[in-house]
């Protein structure tokens, strides 16, 4: 009489592959650092020294001078209860191939703690030597002061702040052309002293 | 007969449609791509709804307008142009091309520049127009053969654009230009 041979019980065999499969994907992982704990390079954002500038996006920006000062950096705008401006000025470059315009410049900072609703002072009123051009072109450093408005809790907790450059990509449209911005991104960041001018204004 | 006739047609239909897809236009430039007016420098040029005679290109440091004072970390290039609108009310667009790069036109409402202007049927302006450059710019790729675009949209599409050929590294280069008043004028 033949011996009867058992089949395996199908749990198991799910078993004996699910640590198969596990096994080999854990021998792939480990030479490259194992799970979640290798960061990818583009996800890396750059902490520079302030005179280096803010480099990585379609323009450069060199931060020349961060401060508040409760001083109108125009002679419309004013202040509302409890708050202060903050105010950087700094020279913009564009690297790209065309001129970027001040929709988009506007929002070339990012400061921790501040929303483009802080921006009080608004696109048209930044002022680039006392004039409100609509573009930049490429390759011409361009000073440009941006301004908010920010609370003085604001200001207590930011001796320092540290600025990041926003990256993003031009796509052109073709039903209605023109320039259209995705893919926001912080590119790289520099810690710089906040200035506390509100004493002299 | 039939047979022969019925193959002949459909063959000539089959070369017909070849021919259409080989010469219809193929890229998006080519389908809704605006229409070139080649201008002479000094001389006037005509588009669908704009006229433009543009003159005199020079590369400066400063440019005085009026009462602005135009400064840049780089250099200004100065023209005089004379526009008009040729059928409705409309806002001139200017660009220049160097190489890869575009450039666009001030249209600072500071400096009251030709394309600060509202143009007008037939009533031409005539003042400056101002583009701000990278310093040495005639040192750029492409410079000895720049373009001065002009037209009444930057989305010019299937209306004519005014196109000028400047050679850059040939332009005087002053340390201050004073830029004459917009007025009006005649062709």
């Amino acid at each position: 009489m033949p011996e009867r041979r058992r089949r395996p019980h199908p749990v198991l065999l799910g078993a004996i592959a699910l640590v198969a499969v596990l096994g080999t994907v854990a021998l792939v992982a480990w030479p490259l650092g194992g799970w979640e704990t290798a960061t990818p390079a583009s996800a890396r954002v750059p902490n520079v020294e302030p005179a280096e500038g803010l480099r990585g996006g379609l323009l450069d920006v060199a931060v020349d001078r961060v401060a508040v000062t409760t001083a109108s950096p125009d002679v419309f705008s004013e202040l509302e209860p409890g708050r202060v401006w903050l105010v950087v000025d700094a020279r913009l470059t564009v690297r790209d191939t065309d001129p970027v315009a001040t929709l988009s410049y506007q929002d070339a900072l990012l400061v921790p703690g501040v929303t483009s609703l802080d921006a009080t002072v608004h696109p048209e009123q930044l002022l680039r030597e006392g004039d409100r051009a609509s573009w930049i072109n490429p390759l011409v450093e361009t000073p440009v002061r941006f301004v908010w408005q920010v609370d003085d809790a604001w200001v207590a907790a930011h001796p320092t702040v540290t600025l990041g450059l926003c990256g993003w990509s031009r796509v052109t449209g073709v039903i209605i052309e023109g320039d259209y911005w995705t893919d926001r991104r912080e590119v790289a960041t520099t810690e710089v002293p906040v200035l506390d001018l509100r004493g002299s204004a | 007969m039939r047979a022969p006739l019925a193959v002949a047609i459909v063959g000539v239909a089959v070369l017909a449609a070849a021919i259409l897809v080989e010469t219809a236009p193929s890229d998006a430039q080519e389908q809704h791509g605006a229409f070139p007016v080649a201008l002479t420098e000094g001389e006037r040029g005509d588009g669908r709804n704009l006229a433009v005679r543009v003159a005199d290109p020079r590369l400066a440091d400063v440019v005085v307008l009026d009462g602005w004072r135009g400064t840049t970390t780089g250099e200004w290039l100065v023209l005089d142009a004379t526009a008009a609108a040729r059928s409705s009310d409309a806002l001139l667009v200017t660009t220049l091309r160097i190489g890869e790069l575009s450039f666009a036109g001030l249209d600072s409402g500071e400096a009251d520049t030709l394309e600060s202007t509202l143009l007008e049927p037939g009533l031409p302006w005539r003042g400056a127009l101002l583009f701000e450059l990278p310093a040495d710019a005639a040192a750029l790729p492409g410079a000895d053969h720049a373009t001065l675009r002009a037209a009444l949209s930057s989305d010019p599409r299937l209306d004519s654009v005014l196109e000028l050929e400047i050679d850059l590294t040939t332009l005087p280069h002053d340390a201050q230009v004073l830029v004459p008043s917009l007025e009006r004028t005649t062709w």
